[in-house]
């Protein structure tokens, strides 16, 4: 493996975004992800090697630290915000180049409910894992859900809810996925404090995760499924 | 008489966190949610930024609000006897956590969704404990999940006679809720005289008031109903990583949501309470058991009672996990803090699992914890009848006191606690009575009391009514 890859590597672990990030602090002004990984496509690195060996190789390591308790939530953050600047210019190129795009991952807090930091947190780690995560923030109404994996068709829909009066909103979001016929192309994972497991197969969810790490791991899990089940 | 015994802060301390309190109140501000009443507070003199919905407050206009704030709150029972009245330095009390979704089983010891039957376990056993003296709602999964609420306020009327804590899902259920009340207490007046219930206004960390919580705060001041500001900042994720810039925060919060509360309703009751959570950097969980949350929550009473002079509510009957030996270490250090620091209503009993579940046997051991917290509390009379000098003098050297009339005359006071459940058998003793451990002995006295505890039902007509505004509830409100 060039050194150049294992370099990349390192600064995802690091969680060194570009050369004008201020983490960590010694190392400001030195090359990150971003530069990095500009410099391993003029050199004509295949972009996939990048991808694997680089970028989500790095992170793999940032996950299994975590894993072990080494790392706390907020370094892993910063760790996907570094990985993220490294997709952000392949990403292009990868499209263009007509590779397999990355899975998609749509997240969302139901209407009625305000609460965010949750959902977010699962939107970071997903991004850090390396999903290509939309977004729809808080308070989202149920059709808008509906529109969104309609026009995005993402292989998963993540739907989040704190308070115990806006619960029944996610069993709703799912049973209009199946009456639009959608049902069979998105895993719906959900969570959010009150939510258990036994709730999540009660409303016909695929998977439930308790917090925003395990999230991930049910995602990928879901993932796989999802694509055994197209095949 | 000043009771608070704990000055975790300095006084100087205490102005620190004041100061940048209003600080960040008069220039980051915050998004309020409401146009009615961003437009009240600017006629107030605020400093409104309508696009962005932000209202940043003056210093002197949060000092003004804050001194209308009622330093005596008035939380009423169905009956005089089960009235509690708060304010600073004024006792110790205990309610029951609210909004708890789980319930773990008396009976068959498993943890499961709560229905309206346990509520009704629930509620019995709170209106029996003596060291409970408020009681809250909790989620029932087997009514319509859209009126959960007022189902439940309907149990907490009916089945027990203490004041209570109801959550609202939002303002349009908050009305049914205050029309069943106003069934119970016969009259608007009677019940703004003595609200039967206190309900809450809900902050999204950092800094802004939903439209929907502006609305409820509208709505209960028209009918005298207490509200508590529920600000839970997270720890490092909705508010600083820093324990004193949480407090800062969560106290801005507190005083910003008050000032709106004097601004649309002069004089409606609020107490000093807030519940900062901690989160947790390796999983993300908001913690409520940590050393972090009792000094916080020991902070935040020493602000409210020393500082503000208000009524103090918090949280410090809370753990983490299911394990019944952590949760008590963790609800009764919190407390003791607390209690030494100025909380008047101790909240939260009975929960475990990080306030996601309720457990009658926790009820009856944080009953058993406020007994001892009361005590505590009470602390040393120390006069010239409980220095003992005519006893010690009848006495003499090698006597003893037992038969003494000073010893008889405080034999059955509070000068001395003594347990229901807390064991203090010789080893022997213990064995010989079944071994049995702490958990055996709580469930034991909740069935007990279950198995005996009546509750004086409401009249029939009363009931009837109650009953009816649930299914107008239902029929309005589900769609």
């Amino acid at each position: 493996m060039p050194d150049l890859l294992q370099e990349i590597a390192g600064k995802v672990i690091s969680g060194r975004a570009d050369k004008n990030s201020p983490f960590p602090s010694e190392k400001v002004g030195e090359p990150g992800v971003k530069e990095l990984t500009q410099k391993a496509i003029k050199e004509g690195i295949d972009l996939q090697e990048i991808l694997n060996s680089g970028l989500l190789a790095g992170m793999n390591v940032v996950g299994a630290r975590f894993k072990d308790g080494e790392l706390f939530i907020p370094e892993v953050l910063v760790c996907g915000q570094a990985l993220k600047a490294g997709m952000d210019v392949l990403k292009p190129i990868i499209v263009k180049s007509g590779l397999e795009p990355l899975a998609k991952f749509v997240i969302g807090t139901v209407k009625g409910d305000l609460h965010d930091i949750g959902k977010s947190l699962v939107s970071m780690m997903l991004q850090g894992a390396g999903f290509e995560v939309v977004d729809l923030g808080i308070d989202v109404p149920k059709e808008k859900f509906v529109a969104v994996v309609r026009q995005e068709k993402p292989q998963v829909l993540g739907i989040s809810s704190l308070l115990t009066s806006t619960i029944p909103e996610m069993r709703q979001v799912i049973e209009i996925l199946e009456e639009e016929g959608l049902r069979g192309q998105v895993k719906v994972m959900v969570g959010g404090a009150p939510v258990t497991d036994s709730y999540a197969a009660q409303i016909g969810a695929d998977g439930y995760a308790p917090d925003a790490i395990s999230a991930v791991v049910k995602a990928k899990e879901l993932l796989s499924l999802l694509e055994a089940s197209l095949r | 008489m000043a009771k608070q015994y704990l000055s975790l802060l300095s006084k100087e301390d205490l102005q620190k966190i004041h100061h940048a309190s209003l600080s960040i109140l008069q220039n980051t501000g915050m998004l309020i949610d409401h146009y009615e009443a961003r437009k009240m507070i600017r006629a107030a003199g605020a400093d409104v930024e309508d696009e962005k919905k932000i209202v940043k407050f003056p210093p002197e206009l949060v000092e003004k609000c804050l001194k209308a704030i009622p330093r005596r709150l008035l939380y009423a029972g169905r009956n005089l006897e089960n009235d509690i009245i708060l304010q600073a330095d004024g006792g110790i009390y205990a309610r029951t956590a609210s909004s708890l979704t789980s319930y773990l089983d008396l009976e068959t010891r498993r943890y499961r969704r709560g229905t309206i039957d346990d509520l009704n376990q629930w509620t019995a056993l709170a209106d029996a404990l003596p060291n409970i003296h408020c009681c809250g709602t909790n989620h029932a999964e087997d009514v319509p999940a859209q009126t959960a609420d007022i189902h439940a306020t309907r149990v907490l009327l009916s089945n027990q006679r203490k004041h209570f804590f109801a959550a609202s899902f939002s303002v349009k259920n908050l009305k049914y809720m205050i029309e069943m009340a106003l069934t119970v207490r016969g009259s608007k007046e009677a019940f703004k005289k003595r609200p039967l219930f206190h309900s809450l206004i809900g902050i999204i960390s950092p800094l802004s008031i939903p439209e929907d919580d502006v609305n409820m705060l509208f709505l209960a001041g028209e009918f005298g109903v207490p509200m508590i500001v529920c600000s839970e900042p997270n720890v490092g994720a909705t508010g600083p990583i820093t324990l004193a810039g949480t407090i800062a925060q969560t106290n801005a919060e507190f005083l910003g949501a008050s000032t709106l509360a004097q601004i649309i309703h002069p004089g409606i009751g609020i107490p000093y309470y807030l519940l900062p959570t901690v989160f947790d950097m390796s999983t993300g969980r908001a913690l409520l058991g940590s050393p972090e949350n009792a000094l916080i929550q020991a902070a935040l009473c020493q602000l409210g009672s020393e500082f503000y002079r208000l009524p103090v509510e918090i949280s410090a009957l809370c753990a983490d996990g299911v394990i019944s030996e952590q949760i008590i270490f963790q609800k009764a250090s919190a407390t003791l803090m607390a209690s030494l620091s100025g909380a008047n209503l101790l909240c939260h009993a009975g929960t475990i699992d990080t306030a996601l579940a309720a457990s009658p046997v926790h009820l009856v051991i944080d009953d058993e914890i406020m007994a001892v917290m009361h005590r505590m509390w009470q602390g040393i009379e120390v006069n010239h009848d409980t220095l003992g000098l005519d006893a010690i003098a009848r006495i003499g050297p090698l006597g003893n006191f037992l038969t003494d009339p000073h010893t008889l005359k405080y034999l059955r006071s509070e000068e001395h606690f003594r347990p229901t459940i807390f064991d203090r058998d010789s080893s022997q003793a213990w064995y010989a009575k079944g071994s049995k451990r702490l958990e055996q002995r709580a469930r034991e006295k909740a069935l007990d009391i279950l198995a005996k505890h009546e509750v004086e039902p409401l009249p029939e007509e009363v009931q009837r009514e109650l009953r009816a505004i649930v299914s107008k509830a239902d029929q309005e409100l589900i769609k």
